[in-house]
């Protein structure tokens, strides 16, 4: 059942890391069950939930969905880097200001989707919010509203 | 250090110690546990749902990595004792015939299986890979059996037996109320309806799939267990019994988790089998369902079906209700079972005061996963069936149904109120939250809009739900079952305090919210006080989270033991002052002589002085901790209004959201940012239920629905939750009736969105297409289903 193992270079969270992987692993397991990259989480396997969203060069991808060896010499950032030395930025921020997480299982994924959204886009409308900042995640506790809340107040926070 | 007055107590909106960790990426889950070499274990779940079979795992055992492969002899044959099946919470309806153990769902299946996702063997490998692609190297050959896959299917005569034990599917059945009377009260009605409805299967889809990790310490006899459970310390009891275990060697412990929502409140056979794994194998095991395991297997919800009456007379009084309903609890009777049909029942009047109500509850075993607590349990189809009803039978009466509403409710001072499906109200101003929720969406003026919209040719809705909920489940001598709430307190020499509690917070806020209370009730700094929860080794004893109750009992039992240790205090501050007790005063952290200010001793010194025990009178223990088991006199009985407001295009039977109005009523609010939450959290989870969720079986009985899906499609997969764009910004406003008899005057409240949601939101897309005469609908209410309701014809 097993195959031959590929040697994958990556940049993870700044640090450079070199696994040995099968083909069929996903970005997903090698992040959490070879890097310790547990922020990361699984939720439904199949890019539906969004909460193993991480960047990949800057862009926001669900990483159950990517083969490892797809990434060789990619730059991997996960929601442990959005702070600045235990400092939340402004998204974070309004996060726990407009108590936009319950459970939190979603949230690491929905922070890395929102972030780099907001890069291209730092002024939506809630509709926009709503369907595109949002349009890849699922959370199951908040009903919603206060993400979007809290995304409105982090754009705005970023324009000023 | 001299504790200054909180305002960070009960009633502030304080922002929640749970969300740093978790907004820098820090939260642990279970499956996030790093562990030095254990065993994965994968299981072998039927792919039929009724069938007999056999295993040859020949080759799965073959295979480099993989440690063993056990089906139910080879557990049988082990010396570690073979895991037992799961008892009920408990056996209410003290007149039904209950089957006791033959329908207890057991951990591992044994010649047949009973449901697709039914356990029939586990391999344990060294690594999670080959676990999984063990598994697809064992055989099962299936011998099919026909299978029932719905309680009408179970009923039918000569329906193939799901249990030898009860041949005609049928678990239990019993009523509650009085049949004679609510029969004499619809003969003499002046306006009756009827709805023969279904409120469907729907799966609560906590976003983190179950998992578990079991540590045995052969050396110890220590059990541990990490896992994702509500229920910590039940947990643990049910294990011990399960496995045969001592309980005082098992220890449960839950990390942060990905939600719960009532299918987390009782262990599976997974968790049983990962225990007994760690015993057998003397090893640490670890294993995480996939998304579709946990769609397979975790308990649904609802699973309601039958015909529900409401009888008026010609003044808009109500004068009965009554139910016959088929409750399909799957291919055993889990932990909840009947409990949970009574238990809507006992609120099957709703708000109103009705003289006289009857239900009558069929529970039906079919070939499918297990039926059990989801938010809102019973209550939830029992509210949405009375709501529909009231609104239809103000319109078939001609009378405007926020009328009759206001015309029902019980009074203010009817409290305590006995409802006639056995719930004793604890108290409640339910005209002043209607007339609240009337007033923020502008009622009278949406009413005048609809009629001046229609004549346009446009059409515009308005539907109610009012609702009560179970909150708090007490006392032991009403459920037979251990219900209290546990807190305890440690107050540290320095005067800060710790506080165990029993339950698990797993996205309530508890350790924000239950630091408030403490801090409310010792009048030191919110910083001050830490909260502990999660684990039964750092906490004595409970019951766990579930039915709403840690608000009133978790906080009620941490208010209690706040209580406790001010009046040890107060005995050492009297002895200090030279006067009797009750000359002294606490209040903002400060013992005080009365009348002599003084004479004063704060907190933390008089912390410090107990702690080191001298010169305190002789007949006080040093130390100041408190420990309370609060077993309330009732359960709490919060209540709300839900509005909403749809606009329906009957050329497609799309719909919009115009707004969505909910006041809350929960008592004393702890903390109201997270109230709100909770609110409207519950909010999307009842829209996704009436709009978009629904558990589907082929006929055949395999799981359709067995993994996510985002958008409504209409071929047949998949699982539907709610995205943003689905759920409309929610108006909430509160009223606050304090509970008489909780210590703080705080009710649960995390279940009233899923009840009331779904009934404001079917009345209201009703109520904008009424000029059509439609068939009432069934849920989960489509565009298409609009549409046929509008123009009555079939795609």
């Amino acid at each position: 059942m097993s195959s031959k193992k590929v040697t994958v270079d990556l940049t993870v969270n700044g640090e450079p890391r070199s696994v040995s992987v099968e083909p069929r692993e996903l970005l997903s397991q090698t992040l959490r069950e070879r890097l310790g990259c547990t922020s990361i989480n699984i939720g439904c396997e199949s890019t539906l939930c969004g909460a193993c969203t991480v960047h990949t060069d800057g862009k926001a991808v669900k990483s159950c969905t990517r083969l490892t060896v797809q990434e060789d010499g990619a730059d991997i950032r996960t929601a442990r880097t959005l702070a600045d030395d235990g400092v939340l930025n402004d998204l974070q921020t309004a996060f726990s200001e407009e108590h936009a997480l319950q459970c939190g299982y979603c949230t690491p994924g929905i922070l890395m989707a929102v972030d780099e959204y907001l890069d291209d886009n730092p002024d939506p409308s809630r509709e926009e919010i709503r369907t595109e900042a949002l349009g890849g995640n699922l959370c199951r506790c908040t009903g919603y509203e206060n993400i979007v809340d809290a995304i409105e107040v982090a754009s705005d926070a970023l324009e000023d | 250090m001299t504790a200054e007055p909180t305002d960070e107590g009960i009633g502030s909106e304080v922002q929640r110690r749970e969300d740093r960790r978790v907004l820098l990426g820090e939260s642990k889950s279970t499956d996030d546990r790093q562990l030095s070499d254990p065993m994965h274990v994968q299981f072998i779940r039927s792919e039929k749902a009724h069938t007999r079979f056999s295993i040859d795992a020949t080759d799965a055992r073959e295979i480099d990595g993989v440690i063993a492969v056990h089906t139910a002899d080879g557990i049988a044959r082990s010396e570690t004792p073979t895991p037992g099946p799961f008892p009920l919470f408990s056996a209410p309806m003290p007149d039904l015939d209950y089957p006791d153990e033959e329908l207890w769902q057991r951990c591992i299946a044994t010649e047949k299986a009973r449901y697709h996702g039914e356990i029939l063997g586990v391999v344990v490998a060294e690594s999670r890979p080959i676990a999984r692609d063990a598994l697809e190297s064992v055989r099962v050959d299936y011998d099919p059996l026909e299978p029932v896959v719905t309680s009408r299917e179970a009923l039918a005569v000569d329906a193939p037996a799901v249990h030898d034990a009860v041949p005609d599917n049928v678990a239990f059945e019993g009523g509650q109320g009085d049949r004679a009377e609510t029969e004499a009260m619809f003969d003499r009605a002046a306006h009756t309806v009827e709805l023969e409805k279904e409120s469907q299967r729907v799966s609560p889809s906590p976003l983190e799939p179950r998992s578990a990790v079991g540590e045995y310490d052969a050396a110890s006899g220590q059990l541990d267990f990490t896992a994702t459970t509500q229920i910590p310390h039940a947990y643990r009891r049910l294990l011990a019994g399960i496995l045969d275990y001592p309980e005082h060697r098992i220890d449960v412990t839950v990390p942060d988790m990905g939600g719960g929502f009532g299918a987390r409140q009782h262990p599976y056979p997974a968790d049983a089998l990962v225990g007994w794994c760690a015993i057998e194998h003397e090893a640490t095991v670890k294993w995480r369902a996939t998304r579709t395991e946990n769609q397979l297997v975790e308990n649904d919800g609802r699973g309601y079906e039958g015909t529900w009456e409401i009888a008026m007379d010609e003044t808009g009084d109500i004068l009965a209700v009554r139910a016959d309903i088929r409750y399909d609890l799957g291919a055993w009777l889990a932990w909840g079972g009947a409990s949970l049909a009574e238990a809507g029942n006992l609120l099957m009047t709703g708000l109103y005061d009705v003289p006289t109500a009857y239900s009558h509850v069929t529970g039906v075993v079919t070939n499918t996963a297990r039926v059990d607590a989801y938010r809102g349990v019973s209550s939830v189809p029992m509210i949405l069936m009375l709501e529909r009803l009231v609104s239809r039978v103000a319109k078939k009466a001609d009378m405007d149904p926020a009328t009759v509403r206001k015309r029902n409710f019980v009074e203010p001072d009817d409290f305590p109120y006995q409802a006639p499906g056995g719930a004793l109200y604890d108290s409640g101003e339910y005209e002043r939250n209607f007339e609240l929720g009337l007033e923020t969406v502008g009622y009278h003026s949406l009413r005048e809009k609809q009629s001046r919209l229609r004549a346009e040719g446009r059409y515009i809705g308005i539907g109610f739900a009012c609702a009560t909920e179970v909150a708090g489940l007490g006392p032991a001598s009403h459920i037979d079952a251990p219900s209290w709430g546990y807190g305890s307190l440690q107050v540290h020499p320095t005067g800060e305090v710790t506080v165990y509690s029993g339950g698990s917070n797993h996205g309530q806020g508890h350790e924000t919210s239950l630091a408030q209370v403490a801090a409310d009730e010792l009048g030191v700094p919110f910083d001050d006080v830490r909260v502990v929860e999660n684990s039964t080794k750092e906490v004595t004893e409970g019951v766990g989270t579930f039915a709403s109750r840690i608000a009133a009992l978790g906080g009620g039992a941490v208010a209690k033991s706040c209580r406790k240790v001010i009046a040890k205090g107060t005995e050492v501050a009297a002895d200090e002052f030279d006067v009797p007790v009750d000359e002294v005063t606490y209040r903002d952290g400060t013992f005080t002589h009365t009348g002599s200010e003084s004479e004063s001793f704060p907190f933390s010194e008089m912390a410090a002085k107990v702690h080191l025990g001298q010169d305190i009178p002789e007949d006080i223990e040093p130390g100041l901790a408190a420990e309370t088991y609060y077993d309330p006199e009732n359960c709490t009985w919060p209540f709300g209004t839900h509005i909403a407001v749809v606009e329906v295009d009957p050329e497609t039977g799309e719909f919009d959201f115009l707004d969505y109005v909910a006041t809350e009523d929960c008592g004393v609010q702890i903390n109201p940012t997270i109230v709100e939450g909770q609110l409207v959290g519950a909010i999307a989870q009842g829209l996704g239920q009436v709009l978009y969720e629904d558990v589907e079986y082929s006929e055949d009985g395999t799981l359709l629905s067995d993994s996510f899906r985002t958008e409504r499609v209409g071929s047949r997969g998949g699982y539907t939750l709610p995205k943003a764009e689905h759920v409309p910004d929610i108006t909430v406003r509160s009223t606050e009736t304090p509970s008489p008899h909780t210590p703080h005057g705080a009710k649960g409240m995390g279940e009233m969105g899923t009840i009331a949601a779904p009934g404001a939101i079917l009345n209201a897309i009703e109520d904008a297409i009424e000029p059509f005469d439609p068939e009432p609908m069934t849920p989960p209410i489509s565009p298409e289903k609009i549409w046929r309701a509008v123009t009555g014809r079939e795609l």
